[in-house]
């Protein structure tokens, strides 16, 4: 065992070893999208202004909702085939599931009670930010996951 | 509105609820009531109040609650990751606990 510790190729192997090991943690979740994130921040400010609408009636506003949510469509397609992205999308799929209480659910609400009140309005609208918020967080982390796994890399070849 | 009070009923019906349904109550299903609770107290009591003074319909009430449910699971996922998370303590039977609780409270 000492001579192979001793041994100079056994040391190289070794490093390799290291190297690819820290690689393959750098890689199991996707790395941070520059897009993802502002497309993100994009459809928040605009499903947040969207339901401040919804003291108007809902016929009035459905081509603006539809346009909205083809757009959340788009990004969840984006978010289903990117790597190792399961958890963004499954966080996506429940934001925008009209079964659920959120973004989906909440125009479902506005389209069975044609208006609603701006005091649940008011409360929804913060109850989605702070969904949404979860999502940029979240994409946020992956930038300083990646950051800090490229330094553990680069410190490993030194 | 004491609603410190009515807070404290639903943390004792809602254990009592999970102990009747799955024997003891471990440790970290407690832990994920109170932090589910903890959580949710400010919204709640802004969410009573606005009950209370007719705000908000019954059904609007619900919606928010459930929304909270969607929230917490939503931070399971981004805390957890897809394959761990374990959200079934929050079902219909809790939500449907708390928000009956707080409406024959209140109205």
């Amino acid at each position: 065992m000492i001579y192979f510790l001793k041994n100079g190729r056994f040391k190289s192997v070794l490093l390799l070893l290291i190297i690819v090991n820290t690689s393959c943690v750098n890689f199991k979740t996707a790395i941070y999208d520059q897009y993802s994130f502002q497309k993100t921040v994009e459809l928040k400010i605009d499903a947040l202004q969207l339901m401040e609408s919804a003291t108007t009636p809902y016929k009035d506003n459905e081509k603006a909702i539809s346009h909205f949510l083809k757009e959340v469509d788009k990004i969840i397609e984006y978010e289903k085939y990117k790597p190792r992205n399961k958890i963004s999308y499954a966080m996506w799929k429940l934001i925008k599931n009209p079964k659920n209480n959120l973004l989906g659910g909440f125009f479902e609400c506005w389209k069975a009670q044609n208006q609603l009140s701006e005091a649940f309005i008011k409360e929804a609208k913060l109850q989605i930010s702070e969904a949404l918020d979860m999502l940029l967080h979240y994409e946020g982390k992956k930038s300083r996951t990646a950051k800090a796994n490229i330094l553990n890399i680069l410190s490993n070849n030194q | 509105m004491d609603f410190n009070s009515i807070l404290s009923e639903i943390k004792k019906v809602v254990f009592q609820l999970f102990e009747e349904q799955y024997g003891t109550l471990k440790n970290t299903s407690k832990q994920e009531i109170e932090c589910f609770l903890e959580n949710a107290t400010e919204k709640l009591k802004r969410w009573s109040k606005l009950l209370k003074n007719k705000e908000l319909t019954k059904e609007e009430f619900i919606w928010l609650l459930k929304s909270q449910k969607d929230c917490i699971h939503l931070k399971a996922l981004q805390q957890v990751g897809v394959s761990k998370i374990s959200i079934g303590l929050f079902k219909n039977k809790v939500l449907n606990t708390v928000a009956s609780l707080i409406i024959n409270r209140i109205l």
